[in-house]
């Protein structure tokens, strides 16, 4: 059987890589953010032949004062305007202008305004949340582990699972960005907020299944090394852990196929999300625990 | 073996309960209709979000309050079913209004801002108006009225008091009292020398709160509003005055319209995905697990019963991020399964009879899915606590269902193992 732990500098190497690759991604592509996150107006209007219009629409906003971002088509007859912070006249100017220019062709399906003061809020709270979750996490961890034998203290089992989440997340992040660079309905939104607190369940969740066996076999067989008994492990949860992965992501490719596009973004982000996300929990987390206890014993037989 | 049967036989009450409920017109139990409830992202409508300037406020969320109040009239003009208005942070209101489509009119009955004035009888049309009453909206009160100048700025507060006023009765009597700063002292005594044994309308947002008769002049600004009928319609009165003592600004800081075809969309499209989701689901583990597959589909049937009846029971108010969250769940809820089965196959394979593998299998999954299960319960809570509406309604679903898919996990898939093993079956649980 092919061992994790021996060749964790692969797996370790190949993390490393995409984490630098999204940090890149992330500073360099920056992250197409929606108005939720940066303020704004969104104007979703139907209209035949949008494609054709564009222009006209572009001067009609114009001709109502409006600062516009930018205009685009979505599903053929649709059209997305986003624009700076809207007040209520100067939707109502625009909407009025466009229905004189088109007549009945025109209907708006969905209008958004975020002031700056909501978007704020959002983005303290969504970190606020996670930071908070994040320590909570650590601490359950380290109580529910705390009859794990040495050399394997149960803080390193809940910082190793913390560690393995904010690599999910940051790798998510990273491909939310490179995704975006390329197509524009992939936005980062309140959806992306949910999207991002259910990997960090489901990478946790993950996690702890495998933690689970390794304090069990830990507490069987005092005599072998952790090196050993990780990938025992790991192996042993290998079969669960696939399949979990793979029910979830069979829902989940069900819904991006034919969920419609208001959720595509959504779900494309939680299949990644729970791919990387499987992927730290067989190939990372344990891992790290390994490093760090077999470190720590080097220092302490110093 | 009696243990099982037992909660087999709770197993099958909580279901026919719930199936009860899941019917899509459900019955009322509770004392109210039971109906799933689905957020604007869902059915179509119009949030708003609104500031108010506190700043000059001395009792910060007595004031919000006094403005959450004065909106919840307003909406209620606007016949809104199921609004929610509510406080965010310690000076916002988010409102939510489900089926609105025309935000520009919700705005405009909403927004207005509001002021509490004091109005005397006025002859005919030419120099007064008609005005309706606060409460009743179709009702006009008779007569005309015109404004005066006293208004809400010169009034300090209303109090909910209690006067004796039959001695014999020896009962006393809810009333409001009012009373007036040094501006409104002078007004106020002036309007009730002129208008003597005649009526003052109090008007708030235009329609008629309340319409006393002037019995005495008032010169030290403290007047008295007798007549209620018992102290809750004392206690609103006084309510309703507070609200324009000082009237709070507010400004919209965010708004969404949601159209009622993308919401509806965006329901059938999930609902059909998940059900082939979930179909592909059993099918995989109908062909990988073989019996115990079979078990976990009836595991999984009835958790989402249970579940779905929970959500509409609560209620629960179904969004994008809430059905995320129960998509979340379920992925849960097979996991467990899928736990159980891999343990009890390695139990068999070390050699013990179908039974021991079972149970053993069981205590040793049980530790995993405890833990797994808690951790994502903690978190919940917190997003649930600290999060924005999006968030909460994702952590809400996600909790509820991570806590059914636990329940189940014990008595429905444990149990029918057992039961199987049991029975002439078990064979085929050598998987």
């Amino acid at each position: 059987m092919f061992n994790v732990v021996k060749n964790r500098n692969y797996f370790f190497g190949f993390s490393l890589l995409l984490t630098i690759l999204s940090i890149i991604s992330i500073f360099t592509w920056k992250l197409n953010l929606s108005i939720d996150f940066r303020g704004g107006s969104n104007i979703e209007i139907s209209l035949p032949n949008a494609e054709e219009n564009l222009n006209k629409i572009r001067e009609i906003g114009r001709e109502s004062g409006l600062k516009i971002d930018s205009v685009r088509t979505s599903d053929n007859n649709k059209v997305i305007i986003r624009t700076d912070d809207l007040s209520t006249n100067e939707h109502s100017l625009f909407i009025e202008n466009l229905k004189s220019e088109f007549s009945d062709k025109v209907a708006e399906e969905n209008y958004q305004t975020v002031g700056p003061v909501v978007s704020r809020d959002l983005t303290n709270k969504t970190i606020w949340s996670v930071v908070i979750a994040s320590i909570a996490i650590i601490l359950y961890i380290a109580y529910a582990f705390r009859r794990t034998p040495k050399p394997a203290s149960s803080w390193r089992f809940g910082l190793a699972a913390v560690a393995a989440l904010i690599h999910d997340l940051i790798i998510t992040t990273g491909f939310v960005s490179i995704v975006g660079h390329f197509y524009s309905w992939m936005q980062v939104d309140a959806l992306f907020i949910t999207a991002l607190l259910t990997i960090m369940g489901f990478s946790v969740h993950d996690t702890i299944v495998v933690f689970d066996r390794l304090r069990e076999n830990l507490i069987r067989k005092p005599e072998s090394d952790i090196e050993t008994l990780a990938n025992d492990s790991i192996i042993q949860t290998l079969s669960r852990s696939i399949n979990t992965s793979l029910t979830t992501i069979l829902v989940l490719t069900a819904l991006f196929l034919i969920g419609g596009e208001s959720i595509r973004h959504f779900v494309l982000i939680l299949i990644a999300g729970i791919t990387f996300g499987t992927y730290s929990s067989i190939f990372i987390a344990s891992i790290i625990l390994v490093v760090w206890s077999k470190n720590g014993n080097d220092l302490s037989h110093r | 073996m009696k243990n099982t049967w037992i909660t087999l036989s709770i197993i099958v009450v909580l279901l026919a309960l719930s199936i009860i409920i899941d019917i899509p017109k459900g019955p009322d139990i509770f004392g109210r209709e039971i109906k799933t409830r689905l957020g604007l992202d869902l059915q179509g409508g119009t949030e708003i979000i609104y500031q108010a300037d506190l700043s000059k406020s001395e009792d910060k969320s007595k004031d919000l309050n006094n403005l959450i109040n004065v909106f919840r009239q307003r909406i209620d003009r606007l016949g809104v079913a199921e609004p929610t208005i509510q406080e965010q942070g310690s000076d916002q209101i988010l409102i939510q209004l489900p089926g609105v489509n025309d935000i520009e009119e919700a705005i405009s009955v909403i927004g207005q801002t509001y002021e509490l004035v004091f109005m005397t009888e006025a002859a005919d049309a030419t120099s007064g108006v008609q005005l309706n009453d606060y409460y009743e909206d179709s009702y006009t009160l008779p007569g005309y009225w015109q404004p005066t100048e006293l208004t809400g700025k010169d009034l300090i507060k209303a109090d909910v008091t209690y006067e004796n006023q039959d001695q014999s009765m020896g009962q006393s009597q809810p009333v409001v009292s009012l009373s007036f700063n040094n501006a409104g002292k002078e007004k106020f005594a002036k309007l009730t020398k002129e208008n003597l044994q005649k009526q003052i309308a109090i008007v708030l947002d235009n329609r008629i709160v309340s319409a006393p008769t002037v019995q005495s002049e008032i010169t030290d600004g403290k007047a008295i509003i007798t007549g209620q009928k018992d102290i809750k319609e004392a206690k609103m009165l006084a309510d309703r005055l507070n609200e324009g003592v000082l009237p709070i600004p507010a400004k919209i800081i965010g708004q969404q319209n949601v159209g009622a075809s993308l919401g509806a969309q965006s329901v059938k499209m999930s609902l059909i995905a998940g059900i082939i989701g979930l179909f592909l689901v059993g099918l995989f583990m109908v062909v990988h697990y073989k019996i115990p597959g079979v078990i976990s589909v009836v595991a999984l049937i009835i958790y989402s019963l249970l579940t779905l009846a929970l959500f509409k029971t609560i209620p629960v108010t179904m969004t994008l991020a809430g059905i995320a969250g129960f998509i979340l769940s379920i992925g849960m809820a097979v996991d467990a399964n899928i736990l159980i089965f891999e343990r009890t196959r390695e139990e068999l394979r070390s050699g013990k009879d179908v039974i021991g593998s079972i149970e053993e299998g069981f205590r040793r999954a049980w530790s995993s899915i405890r833990d797994s299960n808690i951790s994502t319960i903690i978190t919940c809570i917190i997003l649930f606590y600290f999060g924005t509406g999006i968030i909460k309604g994702f952590a809400l679903t996600l909790s509820i269902g991570v806590l059914v898919s636990m329940f189940t996990a014990i008595t429905v898939s444990r149990n029918f193992l057992v039961i199987i093993s049991k029975t002439r079956f078990r064979r085929l649980l050598n998987v």
